[in-house]
């Protein structure tokens, strides 16, 4: 018997639809068997879907043209200073650090599954105080199976 | 009891101190108007008859899904006010109280006056009456619920001509075809001697039971919303705090309800009941039930997870689903990304 692995690098890839036909077949296998595989699927969708989602800033007018005009560019290769790397270096980090606190702090979105006959309950009962109660109180004594 | 989580305390907080949101405050609930025509006091006589009439029967409850049509009997009983459903009984009613049979024992699930809080079915539908069918028995005067806005009859009602008890209600679709119903396949005295399986003595409501009463809430909170009215001509009539940081809003148009229930967090499919069938409703992914009590839908929008329970028609449904959601406001991924990249913005 195949003992099932754990949760791993396909599962992005699989999101993306790069894998190949065989082992696209082995996660959907995976994702139908395993609920771990399903939770690590969500939280990874959940992350790609967070990042995909985050707004572009426009750049102000005049911004890339100074960026790309030869004459600054040649200026800055002159003055070989480390100090607009050492600045942007430290942007960078500052940026990272607080994209990671955020993301610690701010907790993954609870996990919901309706309980869904006792709001079908809770409707009828409101419904029968004020409409006639017997045709709307009627399906609350049945067994069927959507009330389990 | 809260309706939020600390991540949603979190996120309101956030988007308050970003953007200037504030909780919304809604106005009181609309108030009732008088309501005229032998259609509409026909239907008044009817609630009240189901607790004043001593009665007993058999009620046939019919209905359809994707696996076909399905029918169940449902015993009831009605003496000195109190009405019981079902052969245990699972429900017990007694004036504004309501109790059901839970695992542990009865639960009370409600005591308050709701009635003055449900407009008026005359603003929508055309009630006509007219000499009805013999039901279970008894002729009836005949009840047609027709749309004012496209003249469709959406339902039909049989009150008893001698008791004025509602002997059977049918629900139709766009075309005229009844897709649902509930009617009495016999009816007669407490002591009848036709409905062998009830118990000899009369209904009483319980002596002890638990409470689950929801509470009233006079206004709500984001992310959740309360839309004074919604889909077709659908008002707001009731706003309460169930158990679980549920928000449950109730929406009636005088003939018809529908039930929002609000949850934060986001939908988690794998406990939900089999049998649900996947329906695009508004731009919104749709689990949809057909049950004997009517139409219930479950579909996630923005940081929120609704069911909607309803004993109108699906199409009526379908509006009231599509109005609800977020209106425009920002979500979490905004606020985070504003918080983190705003010192370093041009």
């Amino acid at each position: 018997m195949n003992a099932r692995p754990a949760p791993d690098d396909r599962l992005s890839a699989y999101l993306d639809g790069e894998l190949d036909a065989a082992e696209r077949a082995d996660v959907d296998g995976y994702l139908a068997e395993s609920p771990e595989w399903r939770a690590e699927r969500d939280a990874v969708a959940y992350a790609r879907d967070t990042l995909r989602s985050l707004p572009v800033h426009e750049a102000p007018p005049g911004f890339w043209e100074g960026v790309l005009s030869p004459e600054l560019n040649r200026a800055r290769l002159r003055r070989g200073s480390r100090v607009p790397r050492l600045l942007a270096a430290a942007t960078a980090g500052v940026a990272v650090a607080a994209v990671v606190i955020a993301s610690l702090v701010i907790p993954s979105p609870d996990r919901v599954t309706p309980r869904v006959p006792a709001l079908s309950d809770s409707h009828a009962v409101r419904s029968s105080v004020s409409d006639e109660p017997v045709s709307q109180l009627a399906a609350l004594s049945m067994i069927t199976p959507f009330r389990r | 009891m809260s309706i939020r989580s600390p991540r949603g305390l979190a996120l309101v907080a956030g988007v308050a101190a970003l953007a200037g949101l504030a909780p919304l405050a809604f106005s009181s609930e609309p108030a009732a108007t008088s309501q005229t025509g032998p259609g509409v006091q026909l239907l008044d006589d009817a609630r009240r008859a189901a607790q004043e009439q001593d009665f007993s029967g058999v009620l046939e409850v019919t209905w359809s899904d994707a696996r076909g049509e399905h029918s169940s009997d449902v015993f009831v009983r009605s003496a000195n006010g109190v009405l019981a459903l079902g052969d245990r009984p699972q429900v017990i009613v007694e004036g504004t109280r309501r109790f059901v049979q839970g695992p542990d024992g009865w639960l009370a699930v409600w005591s308050q006056q709701a009635a003055p809080h449900v407009p008026p079915a005359s603003d929508k539908w055309a009630l006509s009456v007219s000499d009805g069918p013999t039901v279970a028995g008894r002729p009836t005067r005949q009840v047609d619920a027709t749309d004012r806005h496209d003249d469709r009859v959406r339902e039909r009602l049989y009150i008893d001509e001698s008791t004025g008890l509602l002997l059977r209600r049918e629900q139709l679709d766009t075309r005229g075809r009844t897709v649902r119903a509930v009617g009495f396949t016999s009816i007669g005295e407490p002591a009848g001697s036709f409905i062998g399986a009830l118990p000899a003595e009369a209904p009483r409501a319980p002596a002890r039971s638990t409470s689950r009463e929801p509470h009233v809430l006079r206004e709500v909170a984001a992310p959740f919303r309360a839309p004074g009215t919604a889909g077709d001509r659908f008002q707001l009539a009731g706003r309460y705090d169930e158990d679980h940081g549920t928000l449950h809003l109730f929406y009636s148009d005088g003939l018809f309800s529908v039930s929002v229930f609000e949850q934060e967090g986001d939908l988690d499919p794998a406990g939900l009941p089999a049998g649900a069938e996947s329906r695009t409703v508004g731009g919104r992914d749709v689990r949809q039930y057909r049950t004997p009590g009517g139409v219930v839908m479950v579909w996630q929008s923005g940081d929120v997870v609704y069911t909607t329970v309803s004993d109108a028609p699906v199409d009526q449904v379908d509006d009231v689903v599509a109005d609800l959601g977020p209106a425009g406001s920002r979500n979490a991924v905004d606020g985070v990304t504003d918080f983190v990249l705003g010192p370093f913005s041009w």
